[in-house]
């Protein structure tokens, strides 16, 4: 049998409702509940959307064999008994499969905030222009690629050809060297520039000196 | 028509495959690998600034060489202010405008992978012969299938010798396309342009022309 559990929390004026929905039996469940209060559902958001299955009256889902889903949501309304009753719940031949509940559930490839340095663009203000000539900026974005190519070299034969590029081995030091300038002159700038300036940052770390000149 | 160019594991050479078949159907690359993208891409907004709402999809697709691309932000501030999942309504504003669209997928099952997977309508997995990359790929692969990303070749990519291809083929369920290790194509990889251009008559280059050509066949 498929049955749900609620119980609510009233806090300002929002009643705070939590359910259970249990699936006792060995097949799918299509499950709808109905929100039995008197305002519409405030649905629980992901990255500012609803998340998959809920509407302003309530929610639909699937519950597998034995699974029991817990759900909630708030209302701007008293609390009722039951604040939540099933009202269509269907066997369904197969589970169907949400995909984009699936996609919900894969690791965010965000950064946490405290991992973003401060004052480096990305929120809006990538207009700001910065007072650096566009070939130099340019020629430092060159200089970035070619020490991205040193730093993903796995093989030999793409060290060789990374190093070829800048002119051979005696020209990493300067090439590290103008690189660093790049970075410390772009630094202050947001937007675009601050975002070339970390990029330099990253890749001047992840080139293995050492192992290119045993390559070389 | 959507193909996204996957395979989980980073390293085996995704992009390049992505590129050069971008080339060879001549349609647009978006580089969906979000944390690092490596796709040639040069100066104006990219795939961070559409997915933050600061560009349109259209806006930042630019031709490289003989590829358009939609390249992908390179720093931690533009990435954290991304939407993920604008990356569906993106990808189908570019095939809206040019017919066919190539994602290259991120390695590893992140939410980008997983928003790359459910906007294509085909999926092709990279992957080279050995038991991490081929296990790797297979589990991408069954997440394709369950987000309705029918698989139309796997790239066996980087060959060299003569590996255990009858097993991967078993294992991936899939028909290969099998890509040798190739000079001409990471010297024009390096160069930031398709080896299908530069160096047409090369193996590999002929290789990804067949696997082109089932893509459009699959579109048919």
């Amino acid at each position: 049998m498929v049955a749900v559990e609620s119980t609510t929390a009233s806090v300002s004026g929002v009643t705070l409702v939590g359910c259970r929905v249990r699936n006792s039996t060995t097949d799918p469940y299509r499950v709808r509940l109905r929100n039995e209060l008197d305002a519409p559902v405030l649905a629980p958001r992901r990255r500012g959307r609803p998340e998959s299955g809920w509407t302003e009256h309530g929610y639909e889902g699937t519950i597998a064999p034995g699974e029991r889903r817990t759900l909630g949501y708030a209302c701007r309304a008293t609390a009722t008994t039951p604040p939540v009753r099933i009202v269509r719940r269907e066997r369904v031949a197969e589970m169907s499969i949400d995909a984009r509940s699936v996609v919900d559930q894969l690791a965010d490839p965000r950064p946490p905030q405290p991992a973003v340095p401060p004052g480096k663009g990305g929120n809006g203000d990538e207009a700001e222009t910065p007072s650096i000539g566009r070939d130099e900026l340019d020629r430092i974005e060159s200089r970035i690629a070619d020490c991205e190519r040193l730093a993903a070299a796995t093989t030999v034969a793409e060290a060789t050809r990374a190093l070829d590029r800048i002119g051979g081995l005696a020209e990493l030091d300067a090439l590290l060297r103008r690189l660093e300038e790049d970075r410390a002159a772009l630094e202050s700038h947001g937007g675009y520039g601050g975002e070339i300036a970390e990029r330099a940052a990253i890749v001047r770390s992840a080139v293995a000196v050492e192992r290119l000149e045993a390559i070389a | 028509m959507i193909v996204a160019v996957g395979g989980g594991k980073g390293g085996v050479g995704t992009s390049v495959v992505a590129l050069n078949l971008g080339a060879a159907l001549g349609a647009p690359v978006i580089d969906a690998d979000l944390a690092m993208g490596d796709l040639p891409g040069g100066r104006g907004p990219d795939l961070h600034d559409v997915l933050a709402g600061r560009a349109k999809p259209i806006e930042a697709v630019r031709t490289v060489g003989s590829v358009s691309i939609l390249p992908c932000g390179r720093s931690l501030a533009s990435l954290r202010s991304c939407e993920p999942e604008r990356l569906v309504e993106t990808t189908d504003a570019v095939a809206d405008e040019f017919g066919t669209v190539v994602i290259d997928c991120p390695s590893g099952l992140t939410a980008d992978a997983g928003f790359a997977l459910l906007a294509a309508d085909a999926y092709v997995p990279v992957t080279e012969a050995t038991p991490s990359a081929v296990a790797v790929a297979r589990r991408e692969r069954e997440l394709a299938r369950t987000l309705d990303a029918g698989i139309v070749r796997a790239v066996v990519n980087r060959v060299t010798g003569e590996p255990p291809i009858d097993a991967v083929r078993e294992s991936l369920a899939a028909e290969l396309v099998v890509v040798p290790e190739s000079e001409p194509l990471a010297a024009a990889w390096d160069a930031g342009r398709p080896g299908t251009a530069t160096a047409p008559d090369s193996t590999a280059a002929q290789r990804i022309e067949t696997l082109a050509e089932a893509v459009v066949d699959a579109r048919r």
